[in-house]
């Protein structure tokens, strides 16, 4: 191990997206973080797809394995006396306790922060949610896919002539869990500064719209409600996904987005000064947008007789353009294979696997994947003793109740 | 109370890419200084077609606030001497130039830790400052397109989409303050700085859940598909027009048909064929699989009672009954959404309302304070004070057009 974050402990009580993925940035930082689970309520990603070789099983997932790395597993049922005994300990033993319950679970289950913070007076909490903890809608309970719809991005997804679409899966998830991590570790600062903990409320929701700041002051600022509009965008002309020549039986787009009047001398350039491009009204942002239909017509008519490769090895670099991917297509490019964005982990059931990694370089203090995912309850024995101190007797009577759960196949 | 990280000095040479960067900072106390051009940075104006010269940047003040500002001409001869005497006293500098513009002028980040070593240099770009893309040019629908986030979007029948507003260099720029705060508390806790390097290709990647491990796992690759129609294991539509828009239902989540039809039969738009389903049909797992006409009939029922309310009341009475519907929010929506007021969310950026309290952290707050500076605004403050140049050579650099 041996990073920034030696010697943090967190207790990881969260499921699905936000939570895990918020624990795991601090796993390959070099915390010591337990992930709790249940047979009684398993995580919903244990049962979600993709499985190794197609195969379903709760150690199967990629999903649920991804958002999971480098953590210890412990299988435990928290509504039992001998889990409530674990949870006391768990509560004594971290300094971040992470959970993403609906608002008032925790508190039905006796974990509520005030109850955790007798045990542990300096402890920090996150709670993220949908709503928030508080307010209205605070008992608002769902996946990330309606939170798309309910922060902005569906009705900023489509084509302007049909109805509302959507970025792929719990995007607002994606934002959230940053957010999430930076409030953790500005905690953690506080803490070491003061000794003071604290409970975080974080509304998944709540940091959603900070991608939309801009749409949210432009209406203010100008009453124009932001809306979907295909590819097009009111700063740059053209600005569009282009059909290529298809590629092993798939279909093929590259992105070209023209952002200033030089990128449309480059692109003229590139391109040999085609007839079509020589309106000189054509120089400026406002003379493109007023022929935007006929540009994209015509783009589209060169990049057809194309691959996406000689597309973008004539535009690069001077005219921003690139592949539209699919998910083969991240696996074979070179810029994520430079990156070592996916990296492989042995794992026990689903063998030799890559995980999502770093999304940022950092020269001293690299970002960790240390382990797979783990079995659910895999670390049971050695979390027990090693970290929470229980003797060998008491792990066996917590083992006897049912209190401690694990799944190895 | 302070923020968190209150005494922490941030040096902010971004482009819009990455302002975002230096506002969740400064929200938690950081104090951070826009370095501009002597004039202002161009970018704080709307440059979108149509725009009346001298308009705002909605972004500017929506990522700024909070921020101080001085002025420099990095071009300029002697800027490179200016440039460090405030390096040796900040912790982080972020920058987010689209080439390598720091390292050619000789600030790269050795230049950087030979006059301060705990100093953090942040670098925000689309695709990393090393690799075979590293000198390319990109935009948000680039970088959305290579990090795979256009390709799932869409309907079949027409290109794929990105989400129409710039959205994958915040994702960069986020990303990046959770590794800035990573490097701080090493350089508190070693006395060494270091670069952090994000890529917005790869915080792109991040954000496609399931569809990213399909060709290691299974062999399945996500393609776009139209939203909101009923689909293979998912029999139930999900898109529905209402009196002022439109609303997501999600049918199979908490109570599920059963909590739909009692709905829809104390709303008084139960259709005979649906009442004459039983609680135990309707409660049975295998309903839509034994009974495939069931989805259609339920939906259909549910779509004709949906438009005759509004997005705030279906949400309303949705989670009443425990059911998972949301409203198709527009900004204006979003703008007064009852939540969001409950809770207090909106910060003041001069008199406009921008997001917000993204996180709640009772015993260190984000700031409140809603300032944006005018460019060189603290020019006296930084270069005299903090800098210790004299007021002689404040007005000389002045003069020439350096500061």
């Amino acid at each position: 191990m041996g990073g920034p974050l030696d010697g943090v402990k967190v207790w990881d009580a969260s499921w699905v997206g936000v939570g895990p993925l918020t624990a795991r940035y601090l796993a390959e930082y070099g915390a010591t973080v337990v992930r709790t689970e249940s047979t009684r309520s398993v995580d919903v990603l244990r049962k979600a797809p993709p499985f190794k070789d197609g195969v379903p099983g709760l150690n199967r997932s990629q999903f649920f394995a991804d958002y999971n790395a480098s953590k210890l597993g412990l299988g435990v049922n928290l509504s039992t006396d001998g889990g409530r005994r674990v949870a006391a300990r768990l509560t004594a033993w971290a300094d971040v306790v992470i959970e993403a319950f609906t608002p008032g679970v925790m508190d039905r289950l006796g974990l509520g922060y005030d109850r955790l913070r007798a045990v542990n007076p300096s402890l920090i909490m996150l709670s993220t949610s949908m709503n928030g903890q508080t307010g209205p809608r605070r008992g608002f309970a769902g996946f990330g896919t309606v939170l798309a719809a309910m922060s902005g991005f569906c009705e900023l997804t489509g084509w302007p002539d049909r109805d509302p679409g959507s970025p792929y899966g719990a995007y607002t998830d994606f934002i959230g869990q940053r957010f999430a991590a930076v409030a953790v570790l500005a905690a953690l600062e506080h803490r070491d500064r003061t000794g003071e903990g604290q409970h975080i409320d974080l509304s998944q929701m709540e940091t959603g719209l900070m991608f939309l700041a801009p749409e949210l002051v432009d209406h203010q600022l100008t009453g124009h409600v932001a809306t979907r509009d295909g590819n097009r965008d009111r700063a740059a002309a053209p600005h569009g996904v282009f059909p290529c020549l298809p590629e092993g039986g798939r279909e093929r787009w590259v992105a070209i987005a023209v952002t200033g009047d030089d990128q449309w001398t480059a692109l003229r350039r590139a391109l040999g000064e085609p007839a079509w491009a020589a309106d000189p009204r054509l120089a400026t942002l406002s003379g493109r947008k007023e022929q935007e239909d006929r540009l994209e017509r015509a783009l589209a008519a060169w990049t057809s007789a194309r691959t996406v490769a000689e597309v973008v090895g004539t535009l690069q670099p001077e005219v921003p353009a690139g592949p539209v991917h699919d998910a083969r297509g991240l696996q074979s490019d070179p810029q994520v294979a430079h990156r070592g964005y996916f990296r492989p982990q042995p794992h026990p059931v689903m063998g030799m696997t890559p995980y999502e990694g770093a999304q940022a370089e950092l020269s001293l203090t690299p970002y960790r994947v240390t382990k797979a995912a783990p079995l659910l309850g895999e670390d049971n024995e050695r979390v027990l003793t090693e970290l929470l101190g229980f003797a060998a007797d008491e792990v066996a009577g917590l083992v006897a109740e049912g209190a401690v759960e694990q799944v190895l196949d | 109370m302070s923020g968190a990280l209150a005494g922490l000095r941030v040096l902010d040479l971004t482009t819009e890419r990455a302002w975002l960067s230096g506002r969740v900072l400064a929200d938690l106390g950081a104090q951070v200084t826009l370095v501009e051009p002597p004039g202002g940075d161009p970018a704080r104006l709307d440059r979108r077609a149509g725009a009346p010269p001298g308009r705002t940047n909605p972004a500017w003040p929506a990522f700024n606030r909070g921020k101080r500002s001085v002025t420099l001409d990095l071009a300029r001869p002697g800027a490179r001497e200016l440039f460090l005497r405030l390096a040796r006293a900040a912790d982080v500098v972020i920058e987010s130039y689209e080439r390598e513009t720091l390292h050619g002028r000789g600030l790269g980040h050795a230049a950087l830790s030979a006059v301060n070593p705990r100093l953090v240099l942040v670098s925000v770009t689309p695709f990393g400052r090393t690799g075979p893309y590293a000198g390319h040019a990109a935009a948000d629908l680039v970088v959305a397109a290579t990090g795979g986030a256009v390709w799932t979007n869409g309907d079949p029948d027409r290109p794929p989409v990105r989400i129409s507003s710039g959205q994958y260099f915040l994702h960069a720029a986020a990303e990046a303050v959770v590794h800035t705060l990573v490097a701080v508390r090493h350089a508190r806790r070693t006395g060494r700085g270091q670069h952090v390097d994000v890529s917005a290709q790869l915080a792109t990647i991040r954000t496609l859940m399931n569809a990213v491990p399909g060709p290691y796992t299974d062999g399945s690759v996500v393609d776009r598909a139209s939203f909101g129609a009923p689909g293979p294991g998912q029999p139930y539509r999900h898109l529905f027009g209402c009196r002022d828009g439109h609303v997501l239902a999600t049918v199979p989540f908490g109570p599920g048909p059963a909590g739909y039809v009692g709905w829809l039969r104390d709303e008084g738009f139960l259709p005979p064929a649906l009442a004459a389903y039983d609680a135990g049909r309707l409660g049975s797992p295998a309903l839509a699989a034994d009974d495939p006409s069931f989805p259609e009939l339920l939906t259909g029922a549910l779509a004709g009672y949906f438009l005759t309310e509004t997005k705030v009341e279906l949400t309303r009475k949705a989670l009443a009954r425990r059911l998972m519907v949301a409203p198709v929010n527009t900004v204006a929506d979003l703008m007064a959404d009852e939540q969001l007021a409950a809770r207090d969310y909106f910060l003041t950026a001069g008199d406009l309302r921008v997001p917000g309290v993204w996180a709640r952290l009772p015993a260190s707050p984000l700031a409140s304070a809603g300032h944006v500076a005018g460019p060189g605004a603290d020019n006296e403050t930084v270069w005299r004070d903090e800098a210790g140049l004299s007021a002689e050579e404040l007005s000389r650099h002045r003069g020439e057009g350096t500061i």
